[in-house]
């Protein structure tokens, strides 16, 4: 069960949302994706992605420093 | 009338709510736009106006990306579900976007064709290798054509399945049809054998060509264990003297 | 090639009488016209008089042996005529298998015992 981290702090919607896309054709059953974004939109975008496509968000939060954190299980 | 713009402080102040709100959309805050009250001076609204249009444009595009993204995500989903062998699931057809409903309807279609083609495979399988119930208690399987080591091992599962189903006293196995038999085949046939004596059944091998029997001896298949006859005819006559005679 | 060995259909028996030396090659098509036959005819009997053959070595018994087994699964039993004491002993020095094809110590006893089977 390995936990893949991706930085996608800097990118401008929908940027982080189709390099998580990318990223997950590598993912295995019972992994888990962790990843940093402050694209204002984030948190709906990611959202509204683990919906449609099937996969559990196990944490979606907001630091002091405007910095998005969320975890997705595959 | 306006007034010089120079001298004007709301003219400072609304630029620099148009840099704000320019600095937003940079950011990536598609939302951005500027209040509706108009300042009176026209070159400043106007602004305004194509600021909040190209905040609107800008706002689609982006949701149409985002669209896409999501489309691309969920059609790998699919996909890897089928590559898995799930041929039931579909990709959601419902996208703003018609190329992408249009992608989603030609990915379903082709899920479509290939499961039916699966079911088509499935039941030529079967077909090449029927099982045929005769007289009660005796079972017979004429193999037709050259056997991989697939087809072979398929259809002696199948046998033994159809032999414990119909409680089947004698399996007949016919290769007539069969004109070459590499060991590997003669090895399923050998097992086969062993196995139906195990299910308390018999086994008898019908229609062995001069050349197979060779091959099958030059091979070092046990063919002792084998009961033969050499045409179906002999093997059905000889199955059902065999069942008549333990009644 | 054509072996000068006969193939002499006697009823439902087939006998074939090995008068000459054979080559292995000789030998090997002998085994390929008699399974033939056999599977025209469709005779249950096969009866091999190898008596006038003076050397059995391994190579012909083998194909002896492998005649029988073959014809066994055409559904016909093999009886070998003419396999001296000595050869036989050799032979089970050779350590060759002789399961399933039967001797006899003449040709009329060989038929009776292809008949009895039948």
């Amino acid at each position: 069960m390995a936990t893949v981290t991706l930085d996608l702090k800097g990118l401008r919607c929908p940027q982080p949302i189709l390099k998580i896309t990318a990223k997950s054709v590598d993912m295995k059953p019972g992994d888990v994706m962790e990843a940093e974004a402050n694209c204002p939109t984030f948190e709906q975008d990611v959202k509204t992605w683990c919906e449609r496509v099937g996969k559990p968000l196990l944490l979606i939060q907001k630091d002091a420093a405007g910095v998005f954190h969320c975890k997705i299980q595959f | 009338m306006s007034k010089p713009p120079q001298n004007n402080p709301d003219l400072g102040s609304a630029l620099a709510q148009h840099i704000d709100v320019l600095k937003k959309l940079v950011e990536g805050d598609i939302k951005a736009r500027l209040g509706g009250e108009a300042t009176g001076i026209r070159i400043v609204d106007e602004m305004s106006e194509y600021i909040n249009h190209i905040a609107s444009v800008y706002e689609d595009s982006v949701n149409q990306s985002m669209e896409l993204s999501l489309a691309i995500a969920q059609f790998l989903n699919v996909l890897n579900q089928v590559a898995e062998g799930n041929l039931k699931v579909r990709v959601p057809m419902d996208f703003e976007q018609e190329a992408l409903a249009a992608l989603g309807k030609g990915i379903n279609t082709a899920i479509e064709k290939v499961a039916e083609r699966s079911i088509l495979e499935e039941l030529l399988k079967e077909l090449s290798t029927p099982v045929l119930y005769t007289w009660e208690g005796v079972i017979v399987m004429p193999l037709i054509g050259t056997l991989t080591s697939n087809r072979a091992q398929d259809a002696m599962e199948r046998l033994l399945n159809s032999i414990t189903q119909y409680r089947a006293k004698v399996a007949i196995i016919d290769i007539t049809g069969v004109p070459v038999i590499d060991s590997m085949v003669a090895q399923h046939l050998i097992k086969t054998v062993k196995a139906v004596k195990i299910l308390g059944s018999d086994a008898i091998i019908t229609g062995i060509s001069a050349e197979v029997a060779s091959i099958l001896v030059k091979i070092g298949i046990e063919v002792e264990q084998f009961t033969t006859r050499n045409t179906l005819r002999e093997g059905l006559q000889h199955a059902i003297k065999s069942i008549e005679g333990n009644k | 090639m054509k072996i000068p060995v006969p193939l002499l259909k006697i009823g439902q028996v087939l006998l074939v009488p090995i008068e000459i030396e054979l080559t292995d090659e000789m030998a090997e098509d002998l085994h390929i016209k008699v399974l033939k036959k056999i599977e025209e005819t469709g005779v249950r009997g096969l009866v091999i008089d190898v008596s006038l053959v003076e050397v059995i070595d391994s190579y012909l018994a083998r194909i002896l042996i492998n005649i029988g087994r073959a014809a066994k699964c055409l559904n016909c039993n093999t009886v070998v005529v003419g396999v001296t004491p000595e050869v036989a002993l050799t032979l089970t020095q050779m350590g060759l298998s002789w399961r399933g094809v039967r001797t006899a110590l003449n040709v009329e006893e060989a038929i009776a015992l292809v008949e009895s089977d039948a």
